[in-house]
């Protein structure tokens, strides 16, 4: 039974996780006992070579993925012990997602794409409508809430989805690769927005990513290699990247 | 979640996919239509039918000469004449004793010639044949008048206009041809009446007949055999009995009894048949209705494998994501069945025509509407059918598909190409 306290926990906390995939009659093991732990407001980047563990670790870290052995935690809660239903509640409430292809649902506009996460909570249009509004306020594409993805550049996508991770406002946002699919001067912009939403709020961010442009903008920097963890240090973070 | 929420969303993710979404809906409208066409038509056949029937009345048998022996293949050559009505008439329990003349004939009138049906018989015994035939004009003529027919009443008015043809005291003729002779005789009558509408009795369509006295018809057609002989029984109880007592008069092919009830009897058990084997088709279309929706669910849901993942990572829980494949489904049936309900009503109407029971032929300046075509019949029962079986068959058309992709692992939806 997990007995650490949500104020004090950890965001994210894993204890000797593995996880392996059967590719046929081979098992691939894609993590080896990785356990971490990143404090609350951290903003942390996982780095590593293809194959190194780092999208498994995250899919772990979001409750999108069970490990084959050991524990996660976020914000204090064991994935382990919770139901597909609570897991669903556990991403919708604490957990906030930047995907590198954006995974914005192409036929609503921006706003409702940001309403998504609230959708689910049955909470009134009006309310979610605001709160909707804010978020892309805060990423500065108020302008295009109406407007649909294909109408929109990369950069304002990704931004339209940090808005909707942040709409929630969760205890945690992963970032799958986030700058993967953009420009070098967007992807300095989305850098520049995830400082100031973690300088701002103090939402504690994890991303994996192999452009050491990003991990240059953390505090913190996990490398894996081979399913395991080979660094772990903090850095002399850039606060604002400029061209 | 709200359902306004879900039913939105379902709503936008079909407008979508119009082209897929409006094809789907074909299918299960097709379904839909089918079931309410064939059922509808069905029962307003067997309507049509029985009204026919119940004009004349279940307690009425009618004779008729020649019955096939279906062992030796041979047709009998009788032939009824005034000596098996005296016949019929000493048997117990009859009320009356009609004979009749039924001939095809050309009927002359105001400048026209049109073919229709002489019908030779006591014109006092009409009403009790046909159970509520009135006179809209005139008066019947006595049994043995020779000069005075009443005819029906498309005879008279026969087109929709209201303009009439044949009016009391006008005088009409019919020439008949003799069967394999070029010869001919024709006669003239006096108008003495005019039936009031009255549509078809036993397949026959009264609108359209010319009635004349028995004599009259006997002299115009010079024969002494009549073309069947009609049976009134006291009580209907004694029906069976009665047809028995006459069947046993004659021998095994010599003639042939039928009594209203057992025709009803025997069209309800066709009809019953008909009504399973349309209910077989319609259901059959309904199956291959679901099977489109099936198909679509499959298609929709794997196009939006990485969409559930999205859902998932955003917190959607399994049900939710269920409930709205199957909300895409119910909004199908429910399209399809309101569509598929009024184009049934439409071709409904539009076949009943098909399916006419009526003698072919027609009074002078007959109309373009058929009193025997066939009207639908639509009951509260066969719209609840037609509307909600088609949501139900979607609904679970779809579920298969729809649980599975509910039930998607969000990491692998996720990484759905």
């Amino acid at each position: 039974m997990n007995t650490i306290s949500p104020h004090n926990a950890p965001a994210v906390q894993t204890i000797n996780v593995t996880k392996d995939y059967n590719v046929g009659n081979l098992n691939y093991p894609a993590l080896r006992g990785v356990s971490m732990k990143i404090e609350k407001g951290e903003l942390t980047s996982i780095i590593g070579p293809s194959g190194s563990g780092k999208s498994t670790l995250l899919n772990l870290i979001g409750a999108l993925d069970k490990p084959t052995s050991g524990r996660v935690l976020v914000d204090g809660f064991d994935l382990r012990k919770l139901s597909e239903q609570k897991l669903a509640l556990l991403r919708n409430r604490r957990i906030g997602f930047i995907f590198q292809s954006f995974n914005l649902i192409s036929r609503l506009s921006a706003i409702k794409n940001v309403e998504m996460p609230l959708v689910t909570r049955g909470i009134p249009k009006p309310v979610r409508r605001q709160l909707s509004m804010k978020a892309l306020k805060a990423v500065g594409l108020e302008k295009i809430a109406n407007k649909r993805p294909t109408q929109l550049s990369g950069g304002q996508q990704q931004r339209v989805a940090v808005a909707r991770a942040l709409v929630t406002k969760p205890a945690l946002v992963i970032g799958d690769e986030p700058t993967g699919n953009l420009d070098s001067k967007t992807t300095m912009d989305i850098l520049n927005l995830i400082v100031q939403m973690n300088r701002d709020s103090r939402t504690t961010f994890v991303l994996v990513t192999h452009n050491p442009e990003v991990a240059a903008v953390t505090q913190r920097v996990i490398r894996l290699r081979d399913g395991m963890i080979e660094k772990d240090e903090r850095t002399n973070r850039i606060d604002s990247f400029s061209s | 979640m709200k359902f306004l929420d879900i039913l939105e969303l379902s709503v936008g993710s079909l407008l979508d996919r119009k082209v897929l979404t409006a094809l789907t809906i074909v299918g299960v409208l097709i379904g839909s239509a089918m079931i309410l066409t064939l059922e509808a038509t069905s029962a307003g056949t067997t309507s049509g039918v029985e009204a026919q029937v119940e004009k004349v009345g279940a307690n009425t048998l009618i004779v008729r000469a020649g019955g096939a022996n279906f062992l030796s293949g041979s047709q009998s050559s009788y032939q009824l004449t005034s000596q098996d009505v005296t016949a019929l008439s000493h048997l117990s329990n009859i009320a009356n004793v009609i004979p009749y003349y039924s001939r095809q004939v050309d009927i002359s009138v105001g400048g026209q010639t049109v073919s229709g049906t002489m019908i030779g018989i006591d014109p006092q015994q009409l009403s009790k044949i046909y159970k509520g035939l009135t006179l809209a004009e005139g008066a019947f003529p006595t049994s043995y008048d020779p000069t005075a027919a009443v005819v029906g009443y498309d005879v008279a008015y026969p087109d929709s206009s209201g303009t009439q043809l044949v009016g009391l005291n006008q005088a009409v003729s019919m020439k008949i041809s003799s069967m394999g002779s070029k010869s001919s005789t024709t006669l003239s009558f006096l108008v003495t009446g005019i039936l009031t509408q009255y549509g078809s009795a036993l397949f026959n369509d009264i609108d359209s007949d010319v009635f004349v006295s028995f004599n009259a018809a006997q002299m115009l057609l010079g024969s002494p055999y009549f073309s069947a002989i009609y049976v009134i029984v006291d009580n209907v109880n004694d029906v069976s009995a009665v047809q028995t007592a006459i069947e046993s008069l004659y021998a095994s092919n010599e003639i042939t009894v039928m009594s209203a009830g057992s025709i009803a009897s025997s069209l309800s058990s066709v009809s019953s048949q008909l009504s399973t084997t349309f209910g077989d088709i319609g259901s059959v279309s309904l199956i291959v209705a679901a099977v489109i929706v099936t198909c679509t669910m499959y298609m929709t849901i794997e196009k939006r494998t990485r969409e559930i993942g999205v859902l998932k990572a955003l917190g959607f829980q399994r049900t939710q994501i269920l409930t709205m494949f199957l909300t895409e489904c119910a909004i199908i049936g429910v399209a399809g069945g309101i569509l598929g309900t009024l184009v049934g009503i439409i071709a409904s109407y539009s076949i009943g025509g098909l399916f006419s029971f009526g003698p072919g032929g027609g009074g002078p300046g007959r109309g373009t509407t058929s009193t025997s075509a066939t009207t639908p019949v639509f009951t509260a029962q066969l719209f609840a059918i037609a509307l909600l079986l088609p949501v139900i068959v979607s609904i679970g058309a779809g579920f298969y598909p729809a649980w599975k992709g509910a039930r998607m692992k969000p990491v692998d939806a996720l990484k759905y190409e």
